[in-house]
């Protein structure tokens, strides 16, 4: 088991290297904007240019300037994502603090949206799956239509518009630099972005578990357990769900992964103060250390999910423990 | 339900398959008695009918095979007018089937002694540790080494022998009166098939269950059975004790099964007979099913379909030519 | 598998015979080309089977398998024609004689001509096999593997496909390597017989000869435990129990001891070779059935 996580880590920390010296590069070679112009905002001439350009060591060969970042990787305190190097060139704002301050919004979101899809989306899809060619069958294809169909800021807008603007019962998108996340949360700042994410997430859900279910309830050992004399209650909860379990754990797990990078577009349409519009804001502003800062988190996120999830299934499909389980 | 009438009984049973052309019959008109403790072997090859009519009996049918006439008799209690929780109670501790993959019909995600438990446990009221006994007990009752142990495995870390040993302890735990096995021991190897073959009689015989043992085997008909009921084309077309069958058959198409069968006893000579052509998939009502690939056909056989018929002391046949008919596959006329 | 060396003659018709797990087909897919034995080789014609590209297709030539499922090893989107077509072009046959040839070609299996434009789904499970062994015939090989050739079909269709087997080899001249596990399939088909325990060959005769007096107590226990189809006849006499140990269970000495009722202290310790039981027969066992007195111990020493 040990060494089944150690060779995980180790590659996860390759992905990690790898994918921070692809996101370097790329900013080299993109006309970008002058680091030492953004903070200093003086032309080149001055004194003040000369010395920002020093003391971020804007002339200095690529490998250096890369090992800057690259010490900033390490995840001991005081070196992750030291304020040195990772610092935003337009605002001054370490990265850290700014995504400390930024992490509650996006997990709300997140979390909220994750739990809201899967509450929604697993009972219609178990139920498509148990009644083919029904109307729940029907209505669950709708679902999945409309969701693959239906584009997240179209949508959010239109909520917006329609339950905020015409109807007046939801509050107006944004947060009030004074409220916390708990605090917006209460207040139902969420339940329109949660509804959008429902919609933007759940078609893979409801398809995988209707075709999933109505698959393992013709096989052969669903027929074994009606043979026993087994309620069809427990066929379903014990038989049924728990073999379509491990697909559904391998998309919610990137499901979260790519939520907690921030769900960018619903973030903007409901301007939620969150981490994906953090990042993205920094890449169309050429601001390196937040690009490389977000990046660095957003990997690390998906390799921790991707390990967890491995670990995952251990446990939830015993076939992969021997043989091909490789521990 | 009488304890005393018969573990089965089926009477004109008619199922047929729901497809876009219409209704495609796979049992047509089947009526049938298995006595107490009786081993019943039903014969036949693809498309003959024999698997659906076992899945009728359990309730096993899938949404698009409906049953179109008929009776099934448990013990007198029709099943097809039972409710389904009266079902439910019945299957798998009274009447139990046996099924032919042992790997696909086990589930890869639970272990093998959770499995035997929730077969107790949906029909007794015992607790999980007297449920647990009960499973290891029927594990070590079919043969199992280490059966504590083995009841904490996963089907796939079994083999196909001892999978299906699984299963007939799962069937068996509860002592079941009728168990219906189909094609139990064709997906294993040889050696294995005859040592689960034995234990199933083993176990029936002490429990003294009847069964309804259906396979393509003849062999494992004539050596594992009381009685012999031959299909062809959704019907019964011979019946009779397997010693009288096998002695002397009053049916055309059984005849020149036993004769084209390959046999590793015999030595042999020339070229091995066989039955020209494949059972109809459709066939006529009007007109014997077997009547294309008979050799013995007449201009009745192919206007009248032969109803099934006592021909002999204890021996039915759907032939018009039944009586004259001798076995070795010459007329005695 | 291990140590194995078996010799098919021309026109000769070769069983392999063996439960699951004994390597039968390993062995067949080492004679096609598809699988690199580790060690050892394999000789058609006096060629040496590789698995370069290059090599294969020279090897297809004399060597073509007939599949054990007729349902999946058909191309259910092309034409009967169309399937014959592409090892007859393979072979070298110019377009215009196609369909000639392959009118041939099921003609002598057995099949009508007319269906050339049909589709597999079209057709039964002994037509499609029927099928598989035309197209297999379609490159003119010397030698036919046929992995459980009737194992998937009925038992009234059995012996056709049988009969069409023998009388292609009298007609053709061909030479067989059946892998199969039905030993009625082998005395009706075979010349010589091989029985593989676990990788390894532990008996090897010509059909009549294993079958009147087996020497190895494998072959004999699974000659004991084929139901036969008479009522009189009291099933299966318990000469072995359980079931074949996995590979990695068995460490010395001989793989079937564990089933053996007559494995001894000699037999845990040495693994048996082959050694000659009678002319061009052989078995690996320190206590063969049956045997006269003065036959030496299985050292693997011919004489």
């Amino acid at each position: 088991m040990l060494w089944f996580l150690l060779r995980r880590v180790v590659f996860g920390a390759l992905v990690l290297f790898a994918v921070s010296v692809l996101t370097f590069l790329m900013y080299f070679k993109l006309p970008a904007g002058d680091p030492a112009r953004m903070i200093t905002r003086k032309p080149t001439e001055s004194r003040e240019y000369q010395l920002a350009r020093e003391r971020l060591g804007l002339d200095d060969p690529i490998l250096v300037q890369y090992a800057r970042f690259a010490r900033g990787m390490i995840p001991l305190p005081g070196l992750f994502l030291d304020e040195d190097v990772y610092f935003s060139y337009q605002s001054n704002i370490a990265v850290k603090d700014e995504l400390l301050l930024r992490a509650p919004y996006t997990i709300a979101l997140g979390v909220g949206g994750v739990v809201l899809t899967l509450l929604i989306t697993v009972p219609l899809g178990v139920a498509a799956g148990l009644r083919p060619r029904s109307r729940t069958d029907s209505t669950a294809g709708a679902f999945v239509l409309a969701s693959i169909s239906i584009p997240p800021f179209w949508l959010g807008g239109l909520l917006l518009f329609v339950f905020w603007f015409k109807l007046g019962i939801a509050p107006s998108s944004g947060i009030p630099a004074s409220e916390s996340a708990w605090e917006a949360v209460l207040a139902g700042r969420f339940i329109l972005p949660w509804i959008t994410t429902v919609v933007a997430l759940g078609a893979i859900y409801v398809q995988l578990l209707r075709s999933e279910v109505s698959e393992v309830m013709g096989s052969d050992y669903v027929r074994t357990a009606r043979a026993k004399g087994v309620p069809r209650r427990r066929i379903v909860v014990r038989h049924v769900v728990r073999g379509s379990l491990s697909s559904v754990v391998t998309v919610l797990a990137y499901d979260v992964a790519t939520v907690v990078a921030g769900a960018v577009v619903i973030e903007t349409v409901f301007n939620i103060p969150g981490i994906g519009r953090y990042a993205v804001e920094a890449v169309t502003a050429s601001d390196l250390p937040v690009v490389m800062g977000t990046t660095v988190v957003f990997a690390v996120a998906i390799v921790v999910t991707g390990i967890v999830l491995d670990v995952a299934y251990l446990y939830l499909d015993p076939r992969v423990r021997y043989g091909e389980g490789s521990i | 339900m009488s304890p005393g009438a018969s573990p089965l009984e089926i009477d004109g049973l008619s199922v047929s398959f729901r497809t876009p052309e219409g209704l495609v019959p796979a049992v047509r008109d089947v009526s049938l008695r298995v006595a107490e403790g009786q081993r019943v072997g039903v014969v036949g090859e693809s498309g003959s009918g024999k698997s659906t009519l076992l899945l009728a009996v359990m309730g096993l049918l899938d949404h698009g095979v409906v049953i179109e006439g008929g009776s099934i008799l448990y013990r007198g209690r029709d099943l097809r007018s039972s409710s389904a929780e009266e079902l439910r109670r019945l299957q798998g501790s009274e009447i139990v089937m046996v099924f032919q993959d042992p790997l696909t019909s086990l589930h890869p995600l639970h272990t093998v002694g959770w499995q035997i438990e929730e077969a107790i446990t949906c029909h007794r009221d015992v607790g999980k540790a007297e449920a647990r006994r009960i499973a290891v007990s029927a594990l070590r009752d079919v043969g199992l080494p280490e059966a504590a142990r083995r009841a904490r495995q996963y089907p796939h870390e079994l083999s196909g022998g001892m999978r299906q040993r699984v299963m007939i302890a799962m069937a068996l735990a509860l002592r079941p009166s009728l168990i219906l096995a189909d094609e139990p021991t064709t997906a294993l190897d040889v050696t294995v098939q005859a040592q689960v073959l034995d234990l199933l009689e083993d176990v029936r015989s002490e429990i003294g269950a009847a069964v309804v043992l259906v396979t393509h085997d003849l062999a494992v008909i004539a050596q594992r059975t009381d009685r012999t009921v031959v299909m062809y084309a959704g019907s019964i077309v011979e019946e009779s004790s397997t010693a009288r069958i096998f002695r002397r058959p009053r049916h055309p198409y059984t005849a020149a099964l036993m004769e084209s069968l390959v046999r590793h006893d015999v030595r042999p000579v020339g070229e091995l007979p066989f039955i020209p052509g494949a059972p109809p998939a459709f066939p006529p009502p009007e007109a014997c099913s077997f009547a294309p690939r008979c050799r013995y056909a007449e201009e009745l056989c192919w206007t009248v379909a032969p109803p099934l018929r006592i021909v002999d002391s204890d021996h039915r046949s759907a032939c018009h030519l039944a009586e004259s008919f001798d076995g070795e596959g010459v007329r005695t006329k | 598998m291990s140590d194995v060396s078996i010799t098919i003659k021309r026109g000769e018709a070769f069983a392999l015979v063996g439960e699951t797990g004994c390597g039968k087909t390993t062995l067949a897919r080492c004679v096609v080309g598809s699988i690199r034995p580790s060690e050892g080789s394999v000789t058609i014609l006096g060629r040496r089977v590789g698995t370069r590209r290059k090599e294969l297709q020279k090897v297809w030539r004399d060597v073509q398998m007939v599949f054990q499922d007729p349902h999946s090893s058909l191309n259910p989107k092309r034409s009967i024609l169309s399937i014959l077509e592409t090892s007859l072009r393979t072979r070298g046959v110019p377009r215009g004689r196609i369909r000639d040839e392959a009118t041939t070609l099921l003609q002598r299996v057995g099949l009508d001509p007319a269906h050339l434009d049909r589709f597999p789904h079209e057709f039964s499970g002994g037509q499609r096999q029927r099928i598989g062994i035309a197209r297999a015939l379609a490159m003119e090989p010397q030698l036919l593997v046929c992995d459980e050739p009737v194992s998937a079909l009925d038992v009234s269709i059995q012996s056709q496909i049988l009969n069409l087997l023998k009388s292609l080899q009298r007609e053709l001249g061909l030479s067989y390597l059946i892998i199969t596990h039905d030993l009625a399939v082998v005395r009706h088909t075979a010349d010589r017989v091989a029985v593989m325990y676990l990788g390894r060959i532990v008996e090897e005769a010509s059909t009549d000869e294993i079958f009147a007096s087996p020497r190895h107590p494998y072959t004999k226990a699974l000659l004991d435990a084929v139901p036969v189809p008479d009522p009189a006849v009291p099933p299966w006499k318990r000469t072995v129990l359980g079931e074949t140990p996995s590979a990695s269970e068995w460490q010395h000495g001989c793989a079937f001891r564990s089933r053996c009722p007559r494995a001894d202290e000699l037999c845990e310790r040495q693994l048996p070779l082959l050694a000659p039981m009678g002319a061009d027969r052989s078995a690996a066992c320190h206590h063969p059935e049956d045997l006269p007195e003065d036959l030496p111990p299985s050292d693997g020493s011919f004489p």
